[in-house]
């Protein structure tokens, strides 16, 4: 037996020696795509210079060893490798490559990472999720994407400017809006908008989606504090597409669709409805003292009131409706856009080309958005060593806005609201309807003024790398970003507000100058054999300049609409701003054979914004790979299995410059320059923020099915806070560091491919955010901390930032209609000044919690993706519930909602809406006061993005003669739910929590084709 | 190789270039002001420049631009604020404001910038100058100081609420510039204020000199005049301040730099964009430098806001005589309403409709169903008249007759003032209170007076289509309530709220 087994040894050992003996043989294949064979293809022993090409017909030839590695090579496509056997043919399939192998993700300054490499809380959204997301501006493609991320929208107008908030408020004076980075250059959050009262235009709103190859959204300390100052709120990089090399390849696509609003809105009284309520005001007020009954009120009302909100005019010309909401909408606002690029290139250069061109119109009368844009993005490869690339793009943005952003008389969301329904759109003669005063016939100042955004952007960036060594680079990035934004704005002076100044004309300029200059070296090595070492140390000097030049005048003839034909009253205005900051940045990466990761990054930081220039951030980050080590290997359900936490600093320092001057500003009286103290100045520094962030990513079954889970806090002291002084100062405020306040929540993500053949993939993900928000300390004056109690929130330690804190609705009182509300003692009373007491109501604004979940089917070249978004824990207030509610003599000139018809009527009534009254008495007179009648749940549940597509086969696109062809209908917020069956509005609120009259959220269809060749 | 080198210089090009470290690269430009501890208030020229500002602050819409003044009529029997405009002013016609509410916020707010100008020049070391015009600026300041002050607690303090008078919670006195200190925040009673306010006046008048007759800013003989308006309102407090009132308007009108304006020239003095001969004071505005849609004449205008209109009832009835020119159709103008059958006018107190073909002037208001104003702040540009001639004149009358019912020099200027009002006006040799009050009334009707003539003489306000049952004498709400954000900072104390 043991003689047996001796002999086998030896058998063995024989065998190996000849096979290396007999190792040199020759290989041979064919090359080939998709059924074509592949000249040129380039076939090399890794590690060795030896190899070959493939020759025309594809074949190749080559003498290899068993164990040798190939590569094969061929520009544009996936290099493959193949580890030679025994066989002695291998042929070989290549592909384009579209889809990476491993998913990758753009971290801080250029850093690519895969997945497991990353120990920070990094989330990417790839290029496709953008385009498949047929808005203006491509930070509308993150919402419900990433678990934390909550946004809303702050018009639905066409770019105007979404609000985002990651993880929370962090900042009650400075800005609360994440930093985004476009290939690398920070941009100062801005909105370009000409006017502050009319729409917002949103700085991506400026950038065409389609060029973004990848978006990252970075949220804990691991990952923002190179960031420094600005990563406080979290930062968005944006990366957009570069040269692949290979044939030049062409991609179309092209879209139109419509649009109407999500939600519909609260319905407004109808003439004759208005007319009823009116009529039971009168009867209430005057019926007992002037004598007559319910029926007798309208020939009252005719007699004493003729005048009053056209009621005469109205009853006279037969008592029709008119319907303003009809009236300013625009119904199927039509979308269009069209996108063209091309890429291609060699070995040492390649390209990458788009143009674009998109139409928007807004789902309100006189606001649309058209933008055109083309960017070039190059890479050159001077030498072995040295490497430039240099992109720019241009965009050019007009958009015709309306004065939205508040309760303007020309705004036409607001004229909707409070238009009175007895007065016409037009005149019996088929003129225009222009009312002496009061609100605006809105449809005739649209028709007939002008507030168009006209802006400019190039942002340009350009980098050179050397390599010093192979570990060892050098590189220098150079970025520009300009920005020349017009606003024109003209109001006729027939009606409106241009009447008063027989026409007005204004034209502001304002010019945004940033660069930023970036020099770092990059270094790899290892000590020994398992730990890898990643090294950059870069400094970062970035300035910005804004200037603003602006003139108006006034006297405009007939005809004309420019500021060069105004002819009285000119005025001009100008400001200039800027302000620098100097960085410098460290980052170490380690990495222990995959297994353990830490990386340490730093930033000093000195800004000009502070009298305390200079700050330290830093942070520590660790990942442990627990799925790599050896004892994880043998089993085969969890395929990952990662730990990771991170904890560092941030800082903020998003205000304006010059806040620590104590400042004179000029004005003019009678001809002469005057100075006023407007500013008292002090001190300033950063604002500290500290971050943690611990999370586990799992996953299962070949990473089928993965699942996240992170804990995070965030706490923020010396906040940058604008302190409100006592007025006998002579100031308003003061900004200081002071208080601090605390961020804390979990974030699960999931995601599972729950089928995956060849015809049929089906997949569900989903993600959740929590966020509770707390004032850990309010600034201190003369050793209390301060109480700011307003009129609808309030700011008080252990409460969120703004929570909601107004007197509590106690309902109508059912014997005598009149509105009520609790006192301190729980009792009702209708003194709302006196006696109703304002308390918290245990949520603010910003949502509790925030997700989103989706479903990717796909069967064939059949595709549907679905997304729902929500979000709840917050309330919102109906702050235009003191026009919308008015059932007083408010009611006359104005209009309500359809909600006031279940007012109190009669004793044993029990509902909402106290009784009508012309001259309101008691609590009805302050009815529409800040109380909880008004305050809603803001919870929702959005259809955010339905799609469904087609991808046509390569039987198809053969013939056709094209590489790809797809075609989609898209479907965006189809279906929305909210909690509160009182919240008639969008529920998506500015992050103030107030129901505002700007354009809301669009519902969207939109037919989609994308050709490739 | 030579590709090498060029990338290399390039790089240092790039690095030395831009990124160079020096700390002066992080200093920020302010153009647009000027930093107040670098370079200090020092000179006569900055010094005026202090003042002007205090001016410009002074004719802003929250305070003479618009608010005090509409505050002044809105509360009273003259003027209302109607629903169905702008909703501007209702809350306050309505007697109906809280701690929260804009109005006393807002006008809390500017007063106090004004104060903190005055303290700015006041505090300033100007060295270099002429001394005679750095003490006359500031004198004035001195005297805007006082105006604030008074001005404040016009509003803000109770001496009209239970009886309380002089002893009643006042307004803090702000005598430092950028005053952190909480210590001088607290309210002062009504007499203290008044006290310090003299005090101010007394400063002033000491440090101005009659050289500068620039009305548009404050000269001697407006704080003259202002001192004779404090001291009668000050007078329902407290009998002695008659006296002081009395002398203060016969300096003022010694002075000589102003008079009454003639019958004739009454209607274009309010069009005027300059001052006029009875002008005082007057805040200036002109065609681009100006409160636009929240100026006076838009709140009043039918063509603009139009909230704040007069109450029909008392006006028709105060303006029923055709020879005062202060009832003539320029000021009062023609009431218009319209119904099915067509136009109708209001002419010798009954509706008749306008004719068929009868001319339509379009400088009219034939929709107009309310009383309004139309006589006075004629367009956006109007500069405000703070202080005029007559109202001098009448402080003097009413100062003195209280004291002596009799007083000749009283009489003569009564008569002469009314002369210049009424075609064929024939004098009195009498005069009581009661006449004294109702012109005055009429002089001023729409210019803002009118609630503090009824509190000096404790009526009540009568009701109105803004408040139902009116408010009595004496009711917590004829003090504003202090607004709650300075409650917040300072902690001072508030107003009764019931």
């Amino acid at each position: 037996m043991i003689s047996k087994f001796k002999w086998t040894i030896v058998l063995v050992m024989v065998l190996f020696v000849q096979v290396s003996i007999a190792q040199v043989k020759t290989l041979t294949g064919v090359v080939s795509e998709g059924g074509m064979t592949l000249p040129g293809v380039s076939v090399i022993i890794k590690g060795t210079q030896e190899g070959t090409q493939t020759d025309l017909d594809g074949k190749y030839s080559l003498q290899v060893k068993p164990g040798d590695v190939l590569e094969f090579s061929f520009i544009g496509m996936e290099s493959l490798t193949y580890k030679v056997g025994a066989a002695a043919t291998h042929n070989v399939e290549m592909s384009y490559g579209e889809e990476m192998l491993e998913e990758v993700v753009v971290m801080a300054y250029g850093q690519v990472k895969t997945k497991n490499e990353v120990t920070g809380n990094a989330v990417a959204i790839k290029g496709d999720a953008v385009t498949a997301t047929p808005m203006a501006s491509a930070d509308q493609a993150l919402q419900g994407r990433v678990a934390g991320l909550q946004m809303s929208a702050s018009s639905g107008a066409p770019g105007a400017k979404q609000n985002i908030r990651i993880r929370g408020r962090n900042s009650m004076t400075a800005t609360n809006e994440p930093l985004y980075v476009i290939d690398g250059v920070p941009m100062y959050d801005a909105d370009f908008s000409g006017s502050s009262s009319s729409t917002s235009l949103s700085l991506l709103a400026t950038i065409n989606p389609a060029d973004i190859e990848s978006m990252t959204v970075l949220k804990d300390a691991g990952a923002t504090a190179v960031y420094g100052a600005r990563g406080t709120n979290g930062v968005i990089l944006i990366t957009t597409k570069k040269g692949k090399a290979g044939v030049t390849k062409f991609n179309f696509s092209t879209r139109v669709g419509f649009q109407n609003n999500a939600v519909k809105g609260p319905r407004l009284l109808s003439s004759t409805e208005k007319e009823e309520l009116f009529l039971d005001g009168l009867y209430n007020t005057y019926g007992t003292k002037y004598n007559f009954d319910r029926s007798g009120a309208a020939d009252f009302a005719y007699a004493n009131f003729y005048g009053k909100g056209n009621y005469g005019s109205w009853v006279d010309n037969g008592r029709q409706n008119h319907d303003w909401s009809e009236y300013v909408k625009n119904a199927d606002a039509p979308l269009t856009s069209i996108n063209f690029s091309a890429t291609g290139g060699g070995e040492r250069h390649n390209f990458y080309a788009s143009l674009s061109h998109d139409k928007i119109e807004s789902t309100v009368i006189g606001s649309d958005f058209r933008r055109i844009g083309a960017s070039l993005s190059l890479m050159q490869k001077i030498s072995d060593k040295v490497d430039f690339n240099t992109s720019i793009k241009v965009t050019n943005t007009k958009q015709n806005g309306t004065s939205e952003n508040g309760a303007y008389f020309s705004n036409p969301n607001y004229t909707r609201l409070v238009m009175n329904p007895w007065n016409p759109l037009y005149n019996n003669d088929g003129s225009y309807y222009l009312p002496n005063s009061g609100y605006h016939n809105v449809v005739y100042t649209v028709n007939n003024n002008t507030k168009i955004n006209d802006v400019t952007r190039v942002i340009n960036s350009n980098s050179l790398s050397y390599a010093i060594t192979d570990n060892l680079k050098f590189t220098s990035t150079l970025g520009i970003d300009y920005t020349m934004a017009e606003y024109i704005g003209y109001n006729n002076p027939i009606h409106g507000d241009g009447r008063n100044f027989q026409g007005t004309a204004d034209r502001y300029v304002r010019k945004n100058f940033t660069y930023i200059a970036q020099n770092g070296l990059d270094y790899k090595f290892y000590l020994g054999d398992s730990h890898r070492f990643d090294a950059k140390v870069l400094v970062e000097y970035q300035k910005a300049k804004r200037d603003f030049l602006q003139g108006s005048g006034q006297v405009v003839l007939d005809g004309f609409t420019s500021l060069g034909a105004a002819a009285a009253n000119k005025d001009n205005a100008f400001m200039y701003e800027d302000d620098a900051n100097l960085g410098y940045v460290g980052i170490l990466n380690y990495n222990y054979q995959n297994r353990f990761l830490v990386d340490l990054t730093g930033r000093r930081e000195s800004s000009s914004k502070f009298t305390d220039r200079n700050g330290v951030f830093y942070s520590v980050g660790g990942a442990w790979n627990v799925h790599m080590e050896n004892w994880m290997l043998e089993q085969q359900t969890i395929s990952t299995l990662k730990l990771r936490g991170s904890y560092g600093t941030n800082g903020n320092s998003q205000i304006g410059p010059n806040k620590y001057v104590q400042q004179l500003d000029i004005v003019t009286y009678d001809g002469e320059a005057g100075l006023i103290p407007t500013q008292l100045g002090g001190p300033i520094g950063w604002e500290k923020q500290k971050k943690l962030d611990v999370g586990i990513d799992l996953g299962f079954f070949n990473d089928r099915i993965n699942f996240g889970v992170a804990y995070f806090q965030s706490k923020t002291s010396d906040l940058l806070y604008n302190r409100s002084l006592s007025k006998l100062s002579g100031f308003s405020n003061q900004m200081m560091n002071m208080g601090s306040l605390d961020n804390r929540g979990i974030e699960v993500e999931f995601n599972s491919q729950i089928v995956r053949t060849d015809d049929f993939d089906l997949s569900i993900g989903a993600n959740l955010g929590t966020v509770r928000n707390r004032i850990t300390e309010m600034p201190v004056v003369d050793g209390e901390q301060l109480e700011v109690r307003g009129s609808y929130t309030a700011n008080i330690t252990g409460h969120a930032v703004g929570e909601w804190y107004m007197p509590e609705w106690a309902g109508v009182d059912p014997q005598t209609g009149q509105a009520m509300w609790y006192n301190l003692d729980g009792t009702k009373t209708t003194v709302y000044n006196a006696e109703a007491q304002s308390k918290f109501h245990g949520a603010s604004a910003l949502p509790k919690y925030t997700g989103g979940a989706n479903l990717d089917v796909r069967y064939k070249g059949l595709f549907l993706n679905a997304m729902l978004t929500f979000a709840g824990g917050h309330k919102v207030y109906e702050q235009y519930a003191f026009k919308t509610a008015g059932i007083t003599s408010v009611l006359v000139t104005s209009n309500a909602s359809a909600e006031m018809l279940d007012r109190w009527q009669k004793p044993g009534d029990i509902t909402d809406v106290p009784m009508a009254q012309y001259a309101a008495t008691g609590g009805n007179k302050n009815f529409t006061r800040p109380s909880t009648r008004f305050l809603h749940d803001g919870d929702y549940v959005r259809l955010r993005n339905l799609t469904l597509g087609y991808n046509f086969n390569n039987d198809i696109t053969r013939t056709l003669g094209v590489d790809a062809l797809s075609m989609s209908f898209i479907g965006t917020n189809l279906w929305t739910w909210v909690k509160d069956k009182g919240l008639l509005y969008d529920p998506e609120v500015s992050p103030n929590g107030m129901l505002s009259v700007t354009t809301p959220p669009v519902k969207s269809l939109v037919f989609s084709v994308n050709v490739k060749f | 190789m030579k590709k090498i080198i060029f990338s290399i210089l390039s790089m240092v090009l790039l690095s030395g270039g831009l990124a160079s470290c020096s700390d002066d690269r992080l200093d920020a430009t302010l153009d647009s002001g000027r930093d107040n501890t670098e370079r200090p208030i020092e000179s006569e020229r900055d010094l005026r420049a202090v003042l002007t500002g205090a001016y410009s602050r002074m004719v802003q819409y929250n305070y003479y631009g618009r608010d005090i003044i509409i505050f002044g009529e809105v509360r009273s029997d003259n003027a209302y604020a109607e629903a169905g405009f702008s909703n501007r002013f209702q809350i306050v016609s309505q007697f109906n404001m809280n701690a929260n509410t804009i109005y006393p916020s807002d006008s809390w707010e500017q007063i106090l910038r004004v104060v903190s100008s005055a303290n700015l020049a006041i505090s300033s070391n100007v060295t270099i100058g002429d001394p005679v015009n750095i003490n006359h600026s500031k004198g004035e300041a001195y005297a805007v100081r006082a105006l604030a002050h008074f001005d404040l607690l016009r509003l803000f303090g109770e001496q009209n609420v239970k009886g309380r008078a002089l002893d009643g919670r006042g307004v803090p006195y702000m005598l430092n510039f950028a005053d952190l200190d909480k210590n001088n925040y607290a309210r002062k009673t009504v007499g203290e204020v008044r006290d310090l306010i003299y005090a101010d006046l007394v400063s002033a008048l000491e440090l101005m000199n009659d050289g500068e007759q620039n009305k548009k800013r404050l000269t001697r003989e407006a704080v003259l005049g202002l001192k004779s308006r404090i001291a009668l309102f000050f007078s329902a407090y407290d009998q002695n301040d008659l006296q002081i009132a009395k002398e203060a308007a016969e300096q003022a009108m010694a002075v000589g730099f102003s008079s009454v304006v003639s019958r004739g020239g009454y209607v274009d003095s309010f069009k005027a964009e300059e001052p006029q001969v009875n002008t005082v004071f007057e805040l200036y505005q002109d065609n681009v430098v100006n409160a636009g849609n929240n100026s006076i004449n838009n709140i009043y205008s039918y063509e603009g806001y139009g909230d704040v209109v007069g109450l029909e009832a008392n006006l028709v009835a105060l303006f029923d005589d055709a020879k005062d020119i202060r009832s003539s159709a320029k000021m009062q103008g023609y009431k218009y309403i319209r119904s099915k059958d067509g136009e109708y006018k209001f002419v010798n107190n009954q509706y008749v409709l306008i004719a068929e073909g009868e001319e339509v002037e379009a400088s009219k208001r034939y929709t107009t169903e309310y009383y309004r104003n139309f006589g006075k702040y004629t367009s956006r540009s109007s500069n405000v008249k703070v202080m005029r001639f007559e109202e001098i004149v009448f402080n003097y009358i009413e100062a003195a007759i209280a004291l002596s019912p009799n007083d000749a020099k009283a009489i003569t200027l009564f008569n002469e003032l009314m002369a210049e009002r009424y075609e064929g006006y024939a004098p009195v040799s009498t005069l009581s209170l009661e006449q004294v009050l109702v012109e005055r009334r009429k002089e001023f009707v729409f210019e803002g007076l009118r609630f503090d003539d009824m509190m000096r003489h404790k009526m009540d306000v009568p009701e109105t289509p803004m408040v139902k049952d009116g408010v009595a004498f004496g009711s917590y709400k004829l003090a504003f309530p202090i607004p709650q954000n300075e409650i917040n900072d300072s902690q001072i104390e508030q107003n009764d709220v019931n």
